[in-house]
């Protein structure tokens, strides 16, 4: 197990290095920060000027080596639209897409898995189809559409809550539910469909015979099974969420690190995408890993080679 | 666990419920009062003014589609920052909404020669800590953006500025050489409070900044609004708004959602689409006006054998392409026709210039006599989606072309290519492009746009390079309006490119805000103007 667990995160190690090597190689060749520093009556001397001092044009291999060895004193350069350590321009963000990311995630078991399990269980009924067609909405309907439409009925028609920003916690609702949902609909799906094969088994049937109530023969044998095979889709929406759910950010004005990453892609502010792309890569990274700790406690016999 | 699913359900939708009437009239004004923010208009708050009675806090809130980089104004390069920074900042001259330069901090200035002003400065004008403006002040603000170390955004575009010391409300301001566009970008050479920056250094400064503007800075809540209050002792009298909130907000529907909500109360850059929809809504008033921005296409002269570098031909795709027809049928009429790059507010404009009129066969005839009667092959590319219709614009024009005969490939291309493209002389031979904001003019185009090795020049002529040197050198009134009408002569006569229009910006607001008046330059500064009760 130890072995295991050792190899796996030499694994993730790799995997992140991978991906810091693999954005900085994209980022060079597309964009240029130099454009975004001076003004656009800048001549072109002034920009080799400033080029030539920040050391862009030092070989790739170079600039890459400095990245690195900075980052890993915990220095990512400097944010070129605020001014400041990038670092701390994407740490002051984080919390307020955590809180957006987690919340989401909530509502997504919380709408998921009792709709999962209660298709399954009640499959072919109207229930059913009713739960399978919203779920199948959930997952094509855009989140870019689903949060407009939102925000117009619930905060322009209605004018329940607030229609953009974080400035109050009913803010949340709205980009939560958005973002949430998705999440939801994949639950749903995944769950309903695993838990119909588990109780095809055999055991179900054994668990039945013995007089087990029905209750407890779904929840302890059946959901238990199923929900150890979506624990990996799980993680992935987890990651996915704080990945920073851009689009939901964009739309509802969210502070967020998944806006904060549009705007420096659109200003070529090369450290702090190259931060929020390392956070990012990591949190799947780390979701992943714990997720494959995890199938393996919950099932034992599932060791991957 | 049905059971535990059902009553889970009941008790999310319960917290909803309550979640929701949290949000409504009562929690809100409670919140308001005690932070003083929310960007919720016509909160309750009680103000005292000077006859001790209280009152309602009149409060504006707009929105702007992305944070500022900075609030020390050296840092200010795109119109966004610069509009915000305005508020807290005068300068020596400003435009006004009609891009006329007025005086701000400025009483009088008078021109001693080509590299020299003579500047008097208004007396009493009181920064927002106490202290009053004098000469210091500005030498300083000159000086910091002038030293060889320093790193600030604005050096390149302030540099050439130095200021000489006559006593405390005159002084010189001299450049190194002269420049036409000095007294225009004097709007950028903010006045910074001298005392108060070399007391607590560049950081803490911009983290609390002290001006001399109408508003005096309150707080900036990253990625969500900018807050200033107005300035009680303010030299050119205390605003009547008490407050301005600019709330962030990337996304053009939000921005949308947001006013109808009552939660802003004025949006910029609506499209035509909404217009008519904004327009029927009873609190809310649609105003547009012409800007600073104009939309047009260069042509790359540059490439060895190009069909451009004939003029017949980049004449025939002047007359080829029917500018009103844009306006008419893409543009729904919010944009103006325009004869070179020049408008017609900009200092220098002549009216006399005659602009290409739409003729095709005239065209179809150039491009005859250039060698051309089968048309060619040719690209049309440009960053389509920065621009509002872009794409529409570029595919009319495409259509409009191929009527006389050319062959045409329309494709995007992001800013950033364009730029390198630019830089490089590959550019397409045609890319759309435009220029705007609050440096749009005459200089601006022949520094950037026109001559050898500019920045966003694909043409190249030395003897249009020596006449635009003296555009922006020759400082003089009468000379200067000279140089200025050859200049729009020369763009007519040897087309080396393709104006389009002239853009117009269409703002949406809550009609409890009055006496506003758009300006031209796209920025928003909500000085002068008041709020209904």
């Amino acid at each position: 197990m130890t072995k295991y667990i050792g190899k796996r995160f030499l694994q993730s190690i790799i995997a992140i290095w991978g991906i810091t090597l693999i954005v900085f190689l994209v980022l060079n060749v597309a964009g240029d920060p130099i454009t975004l520093m001076l003004p656009p009556t800048a001549s072109f001397e002034e920009m080799e000027a400033l080029r030539q001092k920040l050391g862009y044009n030092d070989p790739l291999i170079v600039q890459y080596w400095r990245f690195l060895s900075n980052a890993l004193r915990g220095d990512f350069g400097q944010s070129y639209n605020y001014n400041e350590p990038a670092l701390s321009v994407v740490l002051e963000r984080v919390p307020a897409t955590v809180t957006l990311a987690v919340t989401a995630f909530i509502i997504s078991l919380l709408i998921g898995i009792p709709t999962g399990i209660l298709s399954a269980v009640k499959r072919n009924s109207v229930l059913d189809t009713m739960i399978r067609s919203f779920a199948l909405l959930g997952q094509c309907v855009p989140a870019f559409w689903l949060g407009i439409m939102l925000m117009l009925f619930f905060s322009v028609k209605l004018k329940w809550l607030p229609t953009s920003g974080f400035q109050s916690w009913n803010a949340l609702i709205l980009p939560s539910l958005t973002l949430g949902l998705f999440s939801a609909a994949t639950i749903t799906r995944m769950l309903r469909s695993n838990m119909i094969e588990i109780m095809g088994k055999e055991y179900i049937d054994t668990a039945r015979a013995k007089g087990l109530q029905n209750t407890i023969v779904i929840m302890k044998h059946a959901f238990k099974n199923a929900l150890s095979t979506i624990l990996t889709v799980m993680g992935l929406q987890i990651a996915g969420l704080l990945g920073g759910a851009v689009i939901t950010e964009t739309v509802f004005a969210w502070p967020g690190i998944g806006r904060l990453l549009v705007q420096s892609i659109n200003n070529s502010d090369f450290m702090v995408v190259e931060v929020i792309v390392i956070i990012m890569a990591t949190s799947f990274v780390v979701v992943n890993f714990i997720v494959d700790i995890l199938y393996c406690i919950i099932n034992p016999r599932i060791k991957l080679q | 666990m049905k059971k535990k699913g059902f009553v889970t359900k009941l008790v999310v939708a319960a917290m909803v419920g309550c979640l929701a009437a949290c949000a409504g009239p009562a929690a809100s004004e409670t919140t308001g009062a005690a932070k003083n923010t929310t960007g919720q208009t016509g909160t309750e708050t009680g103000v005292e003014n000077t006859e001790g009675q209280s009152r309602t806090e009149k409060i504006i809130t707009y929105a702007i589609p992305a944070d500022i980089g900075s609030m020390d104004p050296r840092e200010a390069t795109n119109t966004n920052n610069t509009a915000v920074v305005s508020y807290v900042f005068s300068a020596l001259v400003q435009t006004d909404c009609d891009y006329q330069i007025t005086f701000d901090a400025a009483e009088s200035y008078e021109i001693v020669d080509d590299s020299t002003y003579k500047f008097t400065l208004k007396k009493g004008i009181k920064f927002h800590d106490g202290e009053e403006m004098t000469s210091e002040d500005v030498k300083y603000s000159s000086d910091t953006l002038r030293r060889e170390d320093a790193t600030y955004r604005l050096k390149s575009d302030m540099s050439f500025i130095y200021i000489e010391i006559i006593d405390d409300y005159s002084f010189y301001l001299k450049t190194d050489s002269p420049n036409k566009s000095t007294l225009q970008r004097l709007s950028n050479l903010k006045i910074l409070p001298k005392h108060y920056v070399e007391e607590v250094g560049d950081e803490a400064f911009a983290a609390n900044p002290i001006g001399s503007g109408p508003y005096q800075y309150v707080s900036w809540k990253k990625d969500a609004y900018i807050e200033v209050e107005a300035f009680d002792d303010y030299f050119g009298g205390r605003s009547d708004i008490d407050r301005v909130v600019c709330k962030i907000i990337p996304e053009a529907s939000s921005r949308i959602a947001a006013l109808e909500a009552g939660e802003v109360d004025l949006i910029t850059a609506v499209s035509t689409s909404q217009i008519d929809r904004l327009k029927n809504i009873e609190t809310i008033d649609v105003a547009s006006k012409g800007t600073t921005r104009v939309v047009y296409f260069t042509m790359n002269t540059l490439e060895e054998g190009s069909p451009m570098q004939d003029i017949k031909v980049r004449q025939a795709l002047n007359y080829a392409v029917d500018n009103d027809l844009l306006i008419r049928g893409v543009l729904d009429n919010y944009a103006s026709p325009i004869k070179t790059l020049a408008l017609n507010f900009f200092d220098g404009y002549d009216d006399d210039v005659q602009g290409y009129e739409y003729n095709p066969e005239k065209a179809r005839e150039l491009l005859a006599e250039a060698g051309y009667p089968d048309g060619f092959q040719m690209e049309l590319a440009g960053a389509f989606s920065s621009l509002s219709n872009g794409s529409d614009v570029a595919q009319a024009v495409a259509a409009q072309l191929t009527e006389v005969g050319l062959k045409v490939t329309v494709l995007e291309k992001d800013s950033d290519s364009v730029k390198e493209e630019y830089k490089a002389g590959t550019s397409s031979e045609l890319t759309m492009t435009s220029f705007g904001g609050p440096n749009n003019n005459i200089n601006f185009i022949s520094r950037t746009v026109l001559g050898t090795g500019a920045r966003y020049s694909a043409y190249s002529n030395a003897q249009l390079d020596e006449l635009l040197d003296k555009v922006d050198t020759t400082i003089a009134a009468e000379e200067s309006k000279k140089y200025y009408s050859e200049l729009q002569h020369y763009m007519t006569d040897y087309a080396p490119v393709l104006p389009l229009y002239q853009s117009h910006a269409i703002y949406a607001y809550n009609n409890r805000l009055q006496n506003w008046e758009p300006r031209v330059d796209e920025m928003v500064i909500l000085y002068g103007a008041s709020v209904a009760d």
